[in-house]
């Protein structure tokens, strides 16, 4: 659990983080957005000093981190960045083995520990493990650069725009597998982006920044139907709310009981309803067959039951 | 990453220059027909008051020093100036050492000697004030000119400093560096020779002795052995170079 008391920052005198108070609980993905200069890199290097406090204290599982060794406190914190901050003269096993070779590992776990992540992370060990980050794409490198994050097994992981300069298909899966990954390891992620789709997507919840101030935390959900202010009405994207909504919610959840023959399209039941729209508007139908992962038909799922959203 | 076979290939330039530099140290008096065309009325052609060998060595002592304290001060001093806790000083630090470029060594000689005497020691100190600037300027363009996000990384995830400094700022910054070094060499090598202005023994010495008596012949042999010599040092580090950015 991550706890900030008050959290202020000045450079020279100028605040870019001001009397920040948050929880962030174990297990859980905090999104941090705002627009540039909001504050929310800075909230970042707070977290693991690369910036210190000007007042405020900030505790990790009750600790204060200012009483703590500052390289020690890093290491126990996985720290992943936009241009992925690899070392372009090391190989990508020595990378990802950085932080296990610091916390003094012994060699063969950390081999192994390198060849679990490059495999977590879809990136063959015997073809990438000797490349050097020059040789790889930036969807690659991204990945290494997460890995890298999580090789000494930290409990809390900081990223800082890791996907902001990839294209949009390579952030998509990027996001995806972020999600599978997290389903299976449960650590605390600090995730800054400007892309609220993102934050939407990948957040179970949101901290909104204004010129370094929190304004809004909270459920991706909550923050759509209850912005706390027109800022945050207006970074949601008013005219798409809908559509921004429609994407948070799963087909499955609102699909109705199959009766007579299936409609001849089909939908998936973990897709979310702004997919189902999409497909609806380009085949012109008004109801959709909503498929499993192997394919057998689970349900129908009518335009009706779109607009309703979820059953509860 | 070297690879086996060819280990040996990129050495053969410099040490073909190094062959032709002590072909030429050690025959260059067997060729007196040759400068006698040039200077058909000197009394002697060779340089005579002593060995090749000996000012070859003695030009190699005093370049090894100055370059040895010019490279230990401008890389201790680039690497001071770019630590966090070491900033204030950049401008000091840069502007001393272009002042010592600029400062013309044989300047700095005759400003030398009142203080430091005749002889090999202000040549060494004029060398090291003109060869600071090189190792500086490329030690501090090295280090600055590293990715600002590969640093952030470095210590984002928990390297001491010291260790970010010797293992991710030198290796990557090395090139240029070395790139300083190198130039620091040619030029100390080149600009020794004045030394013999002030008494100090060098391949200067046939070259100032030829000025004097007008004998072209003991000039170009001091100007052939000093440009052999600057000509392998530089090629073996081209090699170097080449060797440490293949990637």
């Amino acid at each position: 659990m991550i706890e900030l008391d008050g959290v202020s920052r000045l450079f020279d005198g100028v605040p870019a983080v001001e009397g920040m108070s948050l929880r962030i609980e174990r297990g859980e993905i905090c999104v941090i957005v705002g627009t540039s200069g909001c504050g929310k890199s800075t909230t970042l290097k707070l977290l693991n000093r690369l910036l210190a406090c000007s007042s405020g204290t900030i505790r990790i599982d009750g600790q204060d981190i200012a009483e703590l060794d500052a390289e020690r406190l890093r290491r126990r914190m996985g720290y992943a960045i936009q241009h992925t901050g690899l070392f372009p003269h090391w190989t990508v096993a020595r990378n990802i083995g950085v932080v296990p070779r610091l916390l003094e590992w012994p060699a063969p776990r950390i081999e192994a520990r390198v060849r679990e992540l490059l495999e977590l992370f879809g990136l063959p060990y015997a073809s990438f493990a000797d490349k050097f980050p020059s040789q790889l794409s930036g969807g690659q490198a991204q990945r290494v650069g997460v890995a890298r994050a999580l090789a000494g097994d930290p409990e809390i992981l900081l990223m800082d725009e890791p996907f902001g300069a990839l294209d949009p298909i390579t952030r998509e899966s990027l996001q995806n597998e972020l999600l599978r990954i997290q389903a299976r390891i449960h650590k605390t992620i600090v995730f800054v982006t400007h892309d609220l789709d993102e934050a939407l997507k990948l957040a179970s919840r949101i901290v909104v920044m204004d010129r370094g101030r929190i304004v809004q935390h909270d459920t991706p959900s909550r923050l759509l139907e209850q912005p706390a202010n027109a800022f945050v009405e207006n970074l949601f994207g008013q005219g798409e709310r809908g559509l921004k909504r429609a994407s948070l919610q799963r087909v499955g959840a609102c699909m109705l009981p199959l009766q007579g023959a299936a409609p001849a399209v089909s939908v998936g039941a973990e897709d979310s309803l702004r997919q189902a729209l999409s497909l609806m508007l380009w085949h012109r139908t008004g109801e959709l067959c909503v498929r499993d992962a192997e394919g057998r038909a689970l349900g129908v799922l009518p335009i009706g039951a779109v607009l309703q959203g979820p059953r509860a | 990453m070297s690879r086996r076979p060819s280990a040996l290939r990129p050495w053969l330039a410099p040490l073909g220059w190094l062959l032709l530099l002590l072909a030429a140290v050690f025959w260059l008096g067997e060729l007196e027909a040759l400068f006698r065309a040039l200077e058909p009325s000197a009394r002697t052609l060779i340089y005579p008051r002593a060995s090749f060998a000996r000012l070859l060595l003695n030009h190699l002592a005093i370049v090894a020093a100055a370059a040895l304290l010019a490279v230990s001060l401008g890389l201790a001093a680039g690497i001071l100036v770019t630590r966090t806790w070491g900033r204030d000083f950049l401008p000091l630090v840069s502007q001393v050492a272009a002042i010592g470029q600029t400062f013309p060594p044989v300047a700095v000689l005759a400003l030398a000697v009142p203080l430091l005497g005749f002889g090999s020691l202000p040549t060494v100190f004029a060398l090291l004030l003109y060869g600071l600037l090189p190792v500086l300027r490329n030690t501090l363009a090295g280090l600055q000119g590293l990715p600002a996000e590969v640093l952030e990384a470095a210590r984002g995830i928990g390297m001491a400093p010291l260790r970010v400094l010797l293992e991710v700022e030198l290796p990557l910054a090395a090139p240029v560096i070395l790139a300083g070094i190198r130039t620091t060499l040619t030029v100390t090598i080149a600009t020794a020779a004045i030394g013999s202005t002030i008494g100090a023994s060098t391949l200067g010495d046939p070259v100032i002795a030829g000025l004097v008596n007008g004998n072209s012949a003991y000039v170009l042999q001091g100007a052939l052995l000093i440009g052999l010599l600057a000509i392998s040092v530089d090629s073996g580090f081209d090699c170097l170079q080449r060797l440490i950015t293949v990637r």
